[in-house]
């Protein structure tokens, strides 16, 4: 047992302020933070003003900005809309994984999603690279790369899921140690493939960079595409979360116990594992590679208003913006408008976050 | 409403090729409303087994179980959770989560479709409180309960449940005899209001007390059933759990005489003969 009210989840069980005030201190940080990422850019011409009245006229409520500010504001609403339906899919997968796992420490990385995807993307960049094969070397599927690389991902991701799940189910039922088990063979497959796409690259500058900057993750330079295929997403897997939540709460005791008590289980952890994989594989496929969100939000939360996945899976998709589009505007606002790719900010505030979740509850894990 | 199982049986692993560890083995029974069944037998019996598949946790590997006439298997996941409830042995873990709410958890399979609890929810959960004697705990921890208060919050969860039929896994180990004889009073209320009670346990004596009807089981089979006169022989036990134990009779509620059972050699006590040896230069 952990000590002095804390739980294994690492949370304080009494929640000290209720969901709904939360939610609401989520909500105005969102729409702060926002518009300061709105504000912010490398061309500083365009402000907040300049951003709004662009976003105006890209609707056709106004008149469009002089020459290429206008491209500018409309950029600037894409990678804001990107980054936030990103942090909202990133988020809601870890929560949706936590809570089947019954494992604070669960993410979308660790199904196999993320990788899957990363697999995906490589192979597609390196197929319109030329490098091999070079059938897409035409003019005219120049403009396809984006939608092509972010296909290759999905398909990855979804490749990977089906994988994994196939592996992990006998007789309709999914074992959830299993996952994780073929979960970490696929990543160390995956792994293995993507530093051999990485070695036949490794003599072509412009190939590494392709490859290097999907692996790092990539907000900025979004377009409509993005912003529509992780949005589409998100609201497909926020219509699980009513049919799940209760249900995940209830599993904290064990499947059998939840099953006892009337819950299909088989049907909670199918649907809270597509959920999980689309939004994990729609941000990774619009955005590239960010860690962390989905491990670091759901655990934050957890301590703020309790256990409870009737509050928590809402807020994820509050608590993911604010985290990555908040990160996005402290490292403009600090290392100036050519800043690390986010993939390796999480990282980097990710990695120390993790360990001090793992030294703060070192008990529970060793439990597992 | 009524529980049936015919020719039941179950095993554990095994595949095509290899047959697997045969917990039941043809088992025939039932349960009515206003019964309080003890499921006796040595570890390995099928006990447990038997429970999980009348709870619908697992299904049987051949014959059936009916609820009401009805296929166990064809009820909806709630449906049957509405009509059977099951206290587990324990928990595969303890969630971090107060009382109350855990309680209020077995008013699941009468949640609506937006799973709002109702005044309806909130009265099950007090009136089960009441029922389980554990009014005030609702805002502690469940890790912090005591083992019988823990085994209680789980028993009134069940009630909460509010389904007729009632299926108790070892609800007395590792309780104290006054909690023991605490719960099989509230077991035996629970028939009496006319629920259908069905309790697994080790505890010969307590079955006697209470029970309306025991049942022997040994490898995967019912050796034995009827009142506890019936059951608890000489004749029929001595081939189940050895020639360890010594019989009598006791009085008990209602001026009625009631066997009893001791996990004792007679004649064999160490207070009786003189001590080994080995046993004196220890102490």
């Amino acid at each position: 047992m952990a000590r002095g009210g804390r739980v294994p989840w690492g949370g304080l069980v009494t929640a000290r302020k209720s969901p709904l005030f939360w939610g609401v201190v989520l909500a105005v940080a969102l729409v702060l933070i926002s518009l300061g990422n709105l504000h912010l850019g490398a061309a500083s011409q365009v402000d907040l003003g300049a951003t709004l009245r662009g976003g105006l006229a890209a609707l056709g409520l106004g008149e469009p900005l002089p020459g290429t500010l206008q491209t500018i504001a409309e950029l600037r609403w894409f990678r804001l809309l990107t980054s936030i339906g990103v942090g909202a899919a990133l988020a809601l997968s870890g929560g949706l994984l936590q809570g089947i796992f019954r494992n604070q420490l669960a993410s979308p990385s660790i199904i196999g999603v993320t990788s899957g995807a990363s697999l995906g993307a490589s192979l597609m960049i390196l197929f319109v690279s030329g490098s091999v094969g070079g059938f897409f070397q035409t003019e005219s599927m120049a403009g396809m790369v984006p939608l092509l690389v972010s296909l290759a991902a999905f398909g990855g991701a979804a490749l990977s899921t089906a994988i994994v799940t196939a592996f992990a189910t006998t007789g309709g039922r999914i074992s959830v140690p299993t996952l994780l088990l073929v979960g970490i063979a696929l990543n160390a497959i995956v792994g293995g493939a993507i530093a051999a796409i990485q070695r036949f690259a490794v003599e072509e500058a412009d190939l590494m960079r392709a490859l290097m900057t999907w692996t790092f993750g990539r907000l900025d330079d979004r377009s409509g595409f993005h912003v529509v295929t992780i949005w589409v997403g998100i609201a497909v897997a926020a219509l699980v979360i009513p049919k799940v939540a209760v249900e995940l709460d209830l599993f904290a005791a064990g499947e059998e116990d939840a099953h006892g008590l009337g819950v299909n289980t088989g049907r909670v952890k199918w649907l809270s594992l597509g959920a999980a994989a689309l939004c994990a594989a729609l941000a990774v496929s619009v955005a590239g590679q960010i860690g962390f969100v989905g491990l670091i939000v759901p655990h934050i939360l957890r301590s703020l208003t309790g256990t409870s996945h009737r509050s928590l899976l809402w807020l994820c998709l509050l608590g993911g913006p604010v985290l990555l589009c908040g990160a996005e505007l402290l490292q403009r606002s600090f290392l100036g408008h050519s800043p690390l790719p986010p993939g390796v900010v999480m990282s980097l505030l990710g990695g120390p976050f993790f360990l001090v979740l793992l030294l703060r509850n070192r008990s529970s894990v060793e439990a597992w | 409403m009524e529980l049936e199982f015919k020719d039941v049986s179950f095993e554990y692993g095994g595949d095509a090729n290899d047959r697997g560890l045969r917990a039941l083995d043809g088992v025939d029974g039932y349960l009515r409303r206003g019964e309080l069944v003890a499921v006796l037998g040595p570890n390995g019996a099928g006990k447990s087994t038997l429970v999980r598949l009348l709870a619908g946790l697992a299904q049987p590997l051949g014959g059936s179980v009916h609820l009401a006439g009805k296929p166990l298997e064809r009820l909806g996941h709630r449906e049957r959770a509405r009509e059977v409830a099951l206290v587990p042995q324990h928990l595969d873990r303890v969630p971090e989560m107060h009382v109350g709410d855990f309680v209020l958890g077995g008013r699941y399979a009468h949640l609506g479709p937006w799973r709002k609890h109702t005044a309806a929810d909130h009265a099950a959960t007090e009136a089960a409180f009441r029922g389980c004697d554990i009014e005030g705990l609702e805002g502690r921890l469940l890790s912090t309960l005591s083992g019988g208060q823990r085994q209680r919050a789980l028993i009134a969860r069940a009630l909460a449940q509010e389904s007729p039929i009632l299926l108790v896994d070892e609800p007395t180990n590792s309780l104290d005899p006054r909690h023991q004889l605490a719960i099989f009073e509230l077991l035996a209320d629970l028939a009496a209001a006319d629920r259908a009670v069905l309790v697994v346990t080790h505890d010969l004596n307590l079955a006697s007390q209470f029970a309306t009807r025991l049942v022997l089981m040994d490898e995967g089979r019912i050796v034995a059933q009827g009142p506890a006169e019936v059951v608890l022989r000489r004749e029929v036990l001595e081939p189940v759990y050895g020639d360890g134990l010594t019989y009598g009779e006791l009085d008990a509620a209602g001026g009625l005489r009631r066997p009893f059972v001791l996990p004792w050699r007679a004649g064999q006590s160490p207070s009786s003969g003189p001590r080994p040896a080995s046993l004196d230069a220890e102490f």
